[in-house]
């Protein structure tokens, strides 16, 4: 019954009722990052997002700094890229390509498992025992940047937004209009995800046409949110 | 040239279960033939197996005692039913020399002389000295010391023996489970003692078939053998007093001489390396924890050459 | 008729996750310093002195404890670093250490006199006589009973015992004797029991070759998974090894200790407190395992009408499966 309780419980990692109240969904406003944003803003929004982050948590970057010199991939399942974390002296946030640069270690899961993961919600541990986190590389460097991230309360959703500046309203209200779709999205690609595993990834033509479709409606959903961003942008000036 | 304290050798207790006539015959042969002067009796892992041995053991302590060798009574290492209390009490009680391997066997001596067994975890100069102040006339060092902390608590000893494994299996680990009954699918409790079969253990080895630990009863010791040669001589100076030979299926006997002669500066430690390689067979000799690397490793001085 | 009340005893690898285990319903809390002075020496985790000193303010204005680990086992010729954390521990008023080497519990009795002492878990005290002497030399006032006892032989040896005994309810159980398993250095050349850490992460990989993922500890082969199988602890004791040709879980089963369907029977046995395992784990883990355990105490007592579902941590353990372990005579 594994995979089912894995899938069933991810619309709670998309949006919990403490995302609600304070108006974030750190989820959507990831892909948002991940999907909508072409990589240069993505880059631009992770370097702001970590310079941010250091300015409301500044022990974070202490204990980030504590740690030994390593490079950290954290990698999306369902993002084109990946986000690279340098700990030690100069701690440092990165926008990466897949497979792009030298990573002491990688962890790869769904953005919704990252996200709570960040945020404290779940346990890695548990996350490792279920098989639901990837773990490559060196072990130790994780575990540190774990536990760094454990000491401190992160709402990934508020940093975000912080991070943005005056854009953060504008994306929050966009994460919430696309939220439920991309929700769906998120439970179809996670049912793919885990057919995909490695035995199987290129011999089901069935399959293959399942993620055709994917990427399809991916493309559409991006382009939704194009046009919703211009509907925004159009109340926003119409706005006194 | 500084005259060096004759450091001795000792047989540890046997570890495996063997059956009482095998180990009647192994101890006399030891008593009559092999170069040690202390022979350590007594179960140490299990108690269903502590009847096998009482059969014989007046005939092997008289015999043994005979040839001039001194007789230590070794007690279980994980004590806790109430008939394992008793006994490690009674041996406490007996006014022979005792090697604890549980802390409960402390408190049955209440300070009368004893040794401390390598089940008790003296590793530092605090709980060396405490242990000395009640009554602990030598401390079988724990096997995954390195050299330079044995090296440390033996320069500082003053009065209390050190003693450290040389030879043999080391025991990495004490359990209630027995790894033998569950490796046969049996229950500990019906167990019908098939750690018997196996007079050196049962290999386990790893998914990849590399043989890496071996079974014994509810103990767990290295695959490979370990040996001190290269630093018999340097861990002698510094004030190892005795150096613990630990049974096998093997030739004992020839064993216990190869390290008298490597004590004696008789032979080099290269052709005892060669000797015994080819003794134990497969296995291979061992000195990780010595060197302060992972215990399965093997240095250059433990490599036959 | 209300069981007697059981002190609930919860992991803290973090300052964070002091807060959150005080905050889910924790009597004490349990921590240590950044070092190799207690068994969960990992990166990123444990507690400075001005940390431990906030905790200890955060638990007491709440009236709850904090317990120091001091607990592994000093090498030669380097005693000073268990010596400062015990001095420390007690100078941020801390309401007890927990310490399993004899040599530093010698020390804190001479030094600190006042400063309870309770005796770590790594100093495998599985007896009567041996508490006693743990007891009588070093006045220990709670012993941490090792995690090889049956339910009957518990409640036999607190019968005996003369000092306050804790167990522990939930978490990764070893197999092993605590505190003499030399495995992971056996495999890896780090010591568990000087160094802190069994299994460190950086001595542990992970692979991936013909589909299974294989993990291992500094060169050696542990276990192989196959997608979605689930996983325990990159330690020697939860590896798969061959006997007889047959690959088996030959120590322990990748699964966790759950003691949630017994506590009327530990608190009936005579158990002072209740220990949660797994300072290595997150806040998350802390937050969800103390409130459950709360809550069914706080149901045992006849304080609140129902106690928590026994399966509901299940997902939170090792392997994702549950045992009662030793508690179970079968278990052996």
């Amino acid at each position: 019954m594994r995979p089912s309780r894995a899938i069933s419980r991810l619309p709670e990692g998309i949006a919990t009722t403490e995302d609600r109240q304070d108006g974030a969904t750190p989820l959507a406003l990831l892909k948002i990052l991940g999907i909508a944003m072409p990589r240069p803003a993505a880059a631009f929004a992770a370097k702001r997002l970590f310079e941010s982050l250091g300015r409301g948590h500044p022990q974070l970057l202490a204990n980030l700094a504590a740690l030994e010199e390593r490079e950290v991939h954290v990698l999306p399942a369902e993002l084109p890229y990946g986000f690279a974390l340098r700990t030690g002296p100069r701690p440092q946030l990165r926008v990466i390509g897949r497979g792009e640069g030298q990573a002491d270690a990688a962890v790869e899961a769904s953005a919704a498992v990252l996200t709570d993961l960040i945020e404290g919600r779940i346990d890695s541990d548990t996350l490792f025992f279920r098989r639901d986190l990837q773990v490559t590389g060196n072990t130790a460097a994780i575990v540190g940047l774990r536990n760094a991230l454990d000491r401190e309360t992160i709402r990934l959703g508020a940093e975000i937004a912080a991070a943005l500046g005056p854009l953060g309203p504008l994306a929050r209200r966009l994460a919430h209009s696309i939220e439920p779709a991309l929700g769906r999205w998120e439970l179809r690609a996670r049912t793919l995800q885990r057919a995909l595993s490695p035995p199987l990834r290129t011999s089901d033509p069935a399959l293959t046409a399942e993620v055709e479709r994917c990427r399809a409606e991916v493309a559409a959903l991006t382009a939704r949110l194009g046009r919703i961003e211009a509907r925004q942008q159009r109340r926003e000036e119409r706005a006194p | 040239m500084t005259a060096l304290l004759r450091a001795g050798l000792t047989l540890g207790p046997l570890l495996f279960h063997w059956s009482a006539a095998r180990r009647r015959d192994f101890y006399l042969r030891i008593a009559d033939e092999a170069p040690v002067d202390g022979v350590y009796l007594g179960e140490v892992v299990c108690s269903k197996r502590e009847s096998t041995f009482a059969a014989h053991s007046d005939e092997v302590i008289r015999r043994l005692e005979s040839a001039g060798k001194t007789v230590i009574r070794s007690t279980l290492a994980l004590v806790t039913s109430a008939r394992e209390i008793a006994a490690v009490r009674a041996a406490a009680a007996q006014g022979v020399l005792v090697e604890a391997n549980d802390v409960a066997c402390l408190d049955a001596l209440g300070g009368a002389p004893h040794i401390v067994g390598p089940y008790i975890n003296v590793v530092n100069e605090g709980t060396r000295d405490f242990l000395a102040t009640r009554g602990a006339v030598r401390i079988v060092l724990p096997v995954e010391l390195t050299a330079r902390s044995i090296g440390i608590l033996a320069a500082s000893a003053g009065d209390t023996q050190i003693e450290v494994h040389a030879f043999g299996r080391q025991p990495l680990s004490v359990a209630m489970r027995c790894y033998h009954a569950r490796s046969h699918q049996l229950s500990k409790d019906h167990c019908q003692l098939v750690c018997a079969l196996d007079p050196d253990g049962l290999a386990a080895a790893t998914l990849d078939g590399e043989e890496i630990l071996a079974v014994n009863g509810t103990q767990t010791l290295t695959h490979g053998y370990a040996v001190v040669l290269e630093d018999l001589a340097g861990l002698q100076a510094a004030g190892v007093g005795h150096f613990r030979l630990s049974p096998h299926s093997i030739d004992m006997v020839r064993v216990a001489r190869l390290y008298r002669d490597l004590l004696d500066l008789r032979v080099e430690s290269a052709e005892v390396a060669a000797a015994l390689q080819t003794m134990v067979g497969r296995p291979p000799l061992i000195d990780g924890f010595l060197r302060g690397r992972a215990g399965l490793s093997r240095s250059a001085s433990a490599a036959p050459p | 008729m209300n069981a007697r009340r059981l002190e609930l005893v919860c992991p803290a690898g973090t300052p964070a996750a002091l807060r959150a285990a005080i905050d889910a319903g924790a009597d004490s809390v349990y921590c240590g310093f950044r070092d190799r002075t207690n068994a969960r020496n990992y990166p990123g985790l444990n507690f400075d002195f001005a940390e431990l000193v906030e905790g200890v303010a955060y638990a007491h204005a709440r009236g709850r404890k904090v317990l120091v680990a001091i607990n592994t086992f000093p090498p030669a010729g380097d005693l000073a670093p268990w010596r400062r954390a015990v001095d420390q521990a007690a100078e941020a008023r801390v309401d007890a250490v927990i310490l399993a080497d004899i040599g530093v519990l010698a020390y804190a009795t001479a030094a600190h006199p006042q400063l309870r002492r309770h005796l770590s878990v790594q100093a495998s005290a599985a007896n009567a006589p041996s508490i006693h002497y743990y007891r009588d030399h070093f006045d220990v006032r709670r012993v941490v009973l090792p995690r090889v006892l049956s339910i009957d032989e518990l409640r036999a040896l607190i019968a005996e015992a003369g000092v306050e005994t804790e167990v522990f309810a939930f978490g990764s159980v070893g197999p092993m004797s605590e505190g003499r398993c030399f495995l992971s250095s056996y495999f890896c050349g780090v010591s568990p029991t000087s160094e802190g850490a069994c299994a460190p992460a950086e001595r542990v990989s992970y692979l991936e070759r013909d589909g299974r993922v294989h993990s291992r500890l500094g060169e050696v082969t542990l276990n192989t998974f196959s997608p979605g199988e689930p996983a325990a602890y990159p330690t020697p004791c939860k590896g798969r090894y061959l006997t007889h040709g047959r690959a088996t879980y030959l120590f322990e089963e990748p699964v966790a200790l759950n003691a949630l369907g017994i506590l009327a029977e530990l608190a009936e046995a005579g158990v002072t407190a209740l220990k949660i395992e797994g300072r290595q784990r997150s806040r998350a883990y802390v937050t969800e395992v103390v409130g459950t355990f709360r809550r069914a105490l706080d149901a045992l007592q006849g304080e609140t009408p129902a106690g928590a579902e026994p399966q509901q941590l299940r997902r939170e353990g090792e392997g994702g499966r549950e045992t009662l372990g030793a508690y179970r005579r079968g278990w052996r």
